[in-house]
């Protein structure tokens, strides 16, 4: 059974975690895993916003295992795929267990970090408190965490304009790898 | 220079029985006549798996 | 033991050290009823065979096994199989292809029936590997596993063979069927279309629909139907078919798929209250047909379509004309439909709160950066070796018995007097 350490769990630990927990599900005696390993693949799933592998993992499992925690990640699961963000938040106000409380924290700050990005993408000035709702904070929580973002917010209507997305440095390419690139174009053309 | 031989031209006796332009009739009609007819195959086959498509659907 | 399943023993040790494959398959075929005879003790003679040098051996008894009527124990079956399956010698097998992928579709259905269809997932992912020569080669027990897949609402790991572009089909001793083939690109479109990967399920079901054929079949026909949706889902339109296709398909399949033909030319019209009532109209149909979900998708997919229109018009909008024009409920809805579209990159805009406006912008992907280099490489590298692949199948027909005799006398035929040139 996997086993997560207690701190620093990189996004490749998760990659790794998903590929074992999908292998236990097919080896599973009789076709039923149990509802940790269940658990765990739901919510790394949803850490990965693999929202139609999540749920048809949801759909997959016996309704008797159905309940308790893994019913519980299942309606942070639900609110996801829905896109509502503010009962994410809700929903995932929960005590998780220790089985899966790396992969829930994670979840939140993951969710926390699209939501930003999204907002910078899409609105060029947003309500504070529809922001708020996005971020899963309370409006001064919310007014303070953009500001520490460089975002402007306008005192009075409280309206926030955020900073547009920063662009990606272009990373260069070798010239050799250009050149054996054009090489092979310049031979498969003649042939 | 190769001669240039498309795939149906492989076939030259033509469709064989089962191209009967001369069908008439709405759609039940001819599936009927189709099914009727043994000019319908595969009729059997496996496709059960209830609606997996549908987006409201999450329990 | 019997003295005959001494005797089978022998024959298979023996065969299988000298490396006789071609004679141990005739052997084991002339055996099955005798092997059938003494079924009862057929998990001992497996016990005094090697999985890996007499794979062969084990597989006729496997294969006698699977087809007892009401099999006593399937439990212990099951290990067999997954045991043989996941130790067997690939080499052996290959000599028995037809046995091997008939095993393992006998096993598939057994699991079926008794409602455990994941079971069967890991172990025909791994018998496809067994036999497959190489990984782009489709073989019978591809279908199967994505119909586990499907039943048991597992869909990943089918992924790593649909992903595989098809070059080759196994022979399977002429078994190899077009219901296999159909199946496995109808499953395949619907594994993609559950995964939303709507444009690889718009692929598959359209090499279904543009098989070869001279009769109707009900794989090609729920194909097409499928088709219909996941067009209108991706591209607002239904695409016309490859020139390819069968006229089977515009005689035959297209009149009985009326129902969806209504809802494209209903899509078609723009307006999402037409598409509402053809998509009520025939929504028993629907249902039967397990699509409605579907149905219900393209119903979303025209407001964001008409919301798609509204760029090539209007620079900026606000929300309540935004949804006056494609009928939403108000702005909020609005908002929320071109929020979630600029999430999924199917539109370039920003929506401005404050003056409760949208402003519709380019493709802001100016063409010019590394990564859009690359990835333009990747595609012609793709592009290189289809063509590649395309000239060594085109140079193996040029060289197949059947087709120089073919062409030689339609040479004769058609044009009298002419001169035939000795090599073409």
């Amino acid at each position: 059974m996997a086993v997560i350490g207690e701190n620093k769990i990189s996004k490749m630990d998760f990659v790794k975690l998903g590929q074992d927990l999908e292998n236990q599900e097919l080896e599973a005696p009789a076709g039923v895993a149990t509802p940790q390993i269940y658990g765990q693949l739901l919510a790394v799933y949803l850490l990965q916003n693999d929202t139609c592998n999540a749920k048809f993992l949801w759909k997959r499992i016996p309704t008797n295992l159905k309940t308790g925690e893994l019913s519980l990640v299942w309606a942070v699961g639900q609110k996801v795929w829905q896109r509502d963000h503010p009962s994410v938040y809700d929903t995932l106000k929960q005590d998780w267990s220790e089985d899966i409380k790396p992969i829930m924290t994670a979840l939140k700050e993951t969710i926390h970090e699209r939501a930003f990005k999204l907002v910078s993408l899409a609105y060029s000035s947003i309500h504070s408190e529809d922001l708020a709702a996005f971020i899963g904070l309370t409006v001064p929580e919310a007014i303070q965490a953009v500001k520490n973002r460089g975002w402007t917010v306008d005192a009075q209507s409280k309206i926030i304009t955020p900073k547009k997305p920063e662009k990606l440095i272009d990373p260069p390419l070798s010239s050799d790898h250009q050149l054996s690139v054009l090489t092979d174009y310049v031979s498969f053309l003649e042939n | 220079m190769k001669p240039a031989i498309v795939a149906d031209e492989m076939f030259p006796e033509g469709a064989g029985p089962y191209m009967d332009i001369e069908e008439a009739g709405g759609s039940s009609a001819l599936l009927m006549d189709l099914a009727a007819n043994e000019k319908s195959v595969h009729s059997d086959f496996f496709n059960d798996f209830e609606d997996l498509f549908d987006d409201e659907d999450l329990n | 033991m019997a003295s005959a399943l001494e005797q089978y023993v022998n024959t298979v040790q023996v065969f299988s050290s000298q490396g006789n494959f071609t004679l141990l398959c005739e052997h084991i075929s002339k055996s099955a009823e005798t092997l059938a005879k003494h079924f009862h003790h057929l998990d001992n003679v497996m016990g005094t065979l090697n999985v890996q040098q007499h794979s062969l051996g084990m597989l006729g008894i496997l294969c006698v096994k699977i087809n007892i009527p009401n099999i006593p124990d399937f439990e212990t079956l099951f290990v067999q199989t997954q045991e043989f399956v996941n130790l067997c010698n690939g080499e052996q097998i290959r000599y028995a292809t037809e046995s091997f992928a008939d095993l393992l579709h006998k096993f598939a259905n057994n699991l079926i029936e008794r409602k455990t269809p994941v079971r069967g997932i890991a172990i025909l992912a791994k018998g496809i590997q067994k036999i497959q020569l190489f990984p782009t080669q489709l073989t019978s027990i591809h279908a199967y596993l994505c119909q586990l897949c499907l039943l048991s609402k597992n869909m990943k790991p089918a992924l790593q063979f649909l992903d595989n572009d098809i070059t080759d089909i196994s022979r399977e001793g002429g078994n190899y069927d077009s219901k296999d083939f159909l199946q496995f690109y109808y499953y395949g479109g619907m594994i993609y279309t559950a995964l939303k990967k709507y444009d690889r399920a718009l692929y598959f079901f359209e090499v279904s629909i543009a098989t070869p054929s001279f009769a109707v079949s009900h794989i090609m026909m729920e194909s097409y139907k499928k088709y219909i949706l996941v067009a209108l889902i991706l591209q607002g339109k239904v695409p016309a078919l490859p020139k390819y296709t069968s006229q089977i398909v515009a005689r035959y399949i297209k009149p009985l798929c009326q129902a969806y033909h209504d809802l494209a030319n209903a899509y078609s019209t723009n307006r999402p209250n037409d598409l509402r009532i053809i998509v009520s109209k025939h929504n028993d149909l629907f249902t039967r047909d397990n699509n409605m979900g579907l149905v219900k998708q393209c119903v979303n997919s025209l407001y964001k379509k008409n919301i798609q229109r509204l760029t090539k018009t209007f620079l900026t909008l606000s929300l309540s004309d935004m949804a006056n024009r494609v009928q939403l409920s108000g702005p909020k809805e609005a908002e929320k439909y071109v929020l979630h579209m600029i999430e999924d990159g199917e539109i370039y805009a920003t929506i401005n709160q404050k003056d409760g406006m949208v402003q519709f912008h380019d493709n802001p992907e100016q063409y010019d950066n590394s990564a859009m280099l690359l990835s333009i490489g990747q595609e012609m590298q793709k592009c290189m070796l289809v063509d590649e692949k395309i000239k060594e199948m085109d140079r193996e027909i040029t060289v197949n018995p059947q087709y120089v005799q073919k062409s030689s006398s339609i040479h004769d035929e058609d044009i009298p007097g002419s001169i035939k040139i000795p090599g073409h």
